[in-house]
């Protein structure tokens, strides 16, 4: 697994971070800690805060309070210094229509130093980009790729992406993904945001969950798998009965023609013995799910809530 | 100052400074002509019939009738209403692109997240701005020239003008100041441009209150054409310092609030 690739140095730290919009809290004590050279998922609902962290994280939006720092410069006072080393793709993707998406990206190029005259043109090719039409002219599909170029350019020591696979057809999904895994290998970080499990799946080392402002499950892809529910089915021999599985790691389903249905949480020797202890006819074991645990977390953390607002 | 932003706003609003400028040189060249061509009893008629006498000397700030010379004639020409709409819908259509125009559309991102401090966004869209005014009071001062060298008129002194020009042009950095200061702290270009109207509407209406009604010029002073009075400026040919130097306060005042507010904001997604 890549998570032995990057070095235990964070890039991004957040500490009990709180933003607040009159009587609302956007995000409520939320910590982080994004490692150098990961490419890190930033999952959660709709309006869970990712968006507010990450504008946060760019100097864009002040914390109530709590610090947040990148490359341990302060968010809101380095902003400028930050944003020399970062490639931001916001994750509704607007641009002045007029110009072409050649002097979009040289607009931003000569802001930067003016470096990435090569790497532009390359991204451009491997995107398949016509950069010499006016940008009023490109589908929502070519926006979000002019709005990659943009941000990978410059070749940064970190990358922020706000929801970057949208309107992106799977081939150049296919090409995001390999040249975001090729800056993670040269030592290069990515916060990736997404509410699409499948995409940080596919690609994340590492990854966060948020739900209403609040971090609900945190760790390295691998170890969350490890703990991702199974699903199983089986049928039990006439007159033989369920036994109680240990710890509550059986949560039972609706049956399925004669069968039990449900998913396993633990480790996977407890199962085996439980299930040797009952008297089989038929048995089927799904490979661990990371949807069904994100389906659950953010369930039972909307149900806390709810518990707690009738509170 | 940053080169990278002056270029983009002048990709983005240099057709506008140039129509501008081009419409405002053509309007004075066409004003020469009509305020020549008319007679001077006909013009004295005119300009004696009372409401007429004090609103025109409410825009230009003295009477005409007692300053009825060629260059207060043409004075006119830097306060003309038409002059005026055609500057201010210049000034608070750009500013208020530039900053909340951009907030409002969610292409600002791009910009507030590269390495140029918003202190510099804010200075350079500002510097752009006031330069562009310089331009656009250049091109009436010009147009006057023009105007009056097309009809072969050598009585009107071109230096007098080019003093009023420049009170103008003060004026107009006033007006900068608000609509840079209310474009950095707006997240709807349609506030900011509301905004400034009002204020602008509410300085001319004061402004011609005040010719008519004693009261309304207890509270003048809330109003920037107060400050601005071509007329006297042509008849003396003279700096009026103490309407500049409150103009210039004021609006300096203004944009620096702009400022402080702006680097200092959140800046929301669109």
């Amino acid at each position: 697994m890549a998570t032995a690739r990057f070095v235990r140095v964070n890039v991004i730290e957040i500490d009990r971070l709180v933003k607040t919009y009159g009587d609302l809290r956007a995000l409520d004590a939320f910590s982080l800690a994004i490692p150098k050279g990961a490419i890190f998922g930033f999952l959660g609902p709709n309006g869970a805060g990712k968006t507010t962290t990450i504008r946060i994280l760019l100097g864009l939006l002040s914390s109530s309070s709590g610090a947040s720092r990148v490359f341990g410069l302060d968010c809101w006072r380095d902003r400028t210094k930050i944003a020399a080393r970062v490639g931001y793709l916001p994750g509704d993707v607007r641009f002045l229509s007029r110009q072409s998406g050649r002097a979009f990206l040289n607009f931003c190029d000569y802001a930067r130093g003016g470096t990435s005259a090569a790497e532009m043109t390359r991204l451009a090719g491997r995107f398949q980009l016509d950069l010499d039409r006016r940008i009023r002219d490109y589908s929502r599909g070519m926006k979000q790729k002019l709005g990659l170029i943009q941000a990978l350019m410059h070749r940064p020591e970190l990358m922020i992406l706000d929801e970057p696979g949208t309107a992106l057809d799977p081939l150049v999904l296919q090409t995001l993904y390999d040249e975001l895994r090729g800056a993670a290998a040269e030592g290069r970080s990515i916060l990736f945001s997404s509410h699409t499990l499948s995409e940080v799946d596919q690609l994340c080392d590492c990854v966060a969950v948020i739900r209403a402002g609040r971090l609900v499950e945190s760790g390295a892809m691998s170890e969350l798998r490890a703990r991702a529910p199974r699903r199983i089915l089986f049928a039990l021999e006439p007159g033989a009965s369920l036994i109680e599985a240990p710890h509550g790691a059986f949560h039972r389903g609706a049956n399925a023609d004669n069968r039990i249905v449900g998913t396993w949480i633990g480790d996977t020797q407890t199962l085996l013995d439980w299930l040797r202890a009952m008297r089989l006819t038929d048995l089927e074991i799904g490979p661990p799910t990371l949807e069904e645990m994100f389906h659950r977390l953010y369930r039972d953390t909307t149900a806390a809530q709810d518990g707690g607002a009738t509170r | 100052m940053n080169w990278v932003l002056t270029r983009k706003a002048l990709r983005d609003y240099g057709w506008l400074i140039a129509a501008a400028a081009l419409l405002l040189f053509g309007f004075v060249i066409v004003f020469v002509f009509a305020a020549t061509s008319v007679n001077i009893e006909q013009r004295l008629d005119i300009m004696k019939t009372p409401w007429v006498r004090r609103l025109i000397s409410s825009l230009i700030g003295g009477d005409i009738i007692d300053n009825f010379t060629r260059t207060g004639m043409i004075a006119f020409a830097f306060a003309h209403p038409a002059a005026w709409a055609m500057m201010l819908t210049f000034i608070i259509t750009t500013s208020s692109g530039l900053i909340a125009g951009e907030i409002d559309r969610g292409s600002f991102d791009f910009v507030a997240t590269l390495p140029i401090s918003r202190t510099r966004i804010y200075v350079t869209y500002s510097i752009v701005l006031a330069t562009a005014c310089g331009v656009l009071c250049l091109a009436i001062w010009l147009g006057a020239c023009v105007g009056l060298a097309l009809i072969g008129e050598k009585d009107a002194d071109l230096g007098t003008l080019l003093i009023v020009a420049g009170h103008l042009y003060v004026t107009c950095l006033c007006i900068v100041g608000l609509s840079m200061a209310t474009s950095g702290m707006c997240n709807r270009r349609s506030v900011a441009i509301g905004i400034c109207f009002f204020y602008v509407f509410y300085s001319f209406v004061l402004n011609v209150l005040e010719a008519f009604w004693p009261a309304a010029e207890r509270i003048g002073f809330t109003g920037f054409m107060h400050f601005y009075k071509p007329l006297p400026i042509a008849r003396d040919a003279a700096w009026q310092w103490d309407n500049l130097g409150i103009l210039m306060s004021a609006g300096l005042v203004i944009w620096v609030i702009g400022w402080l507010r702006f680097a200092r904001r959140d800046l929301p997604g669109a």
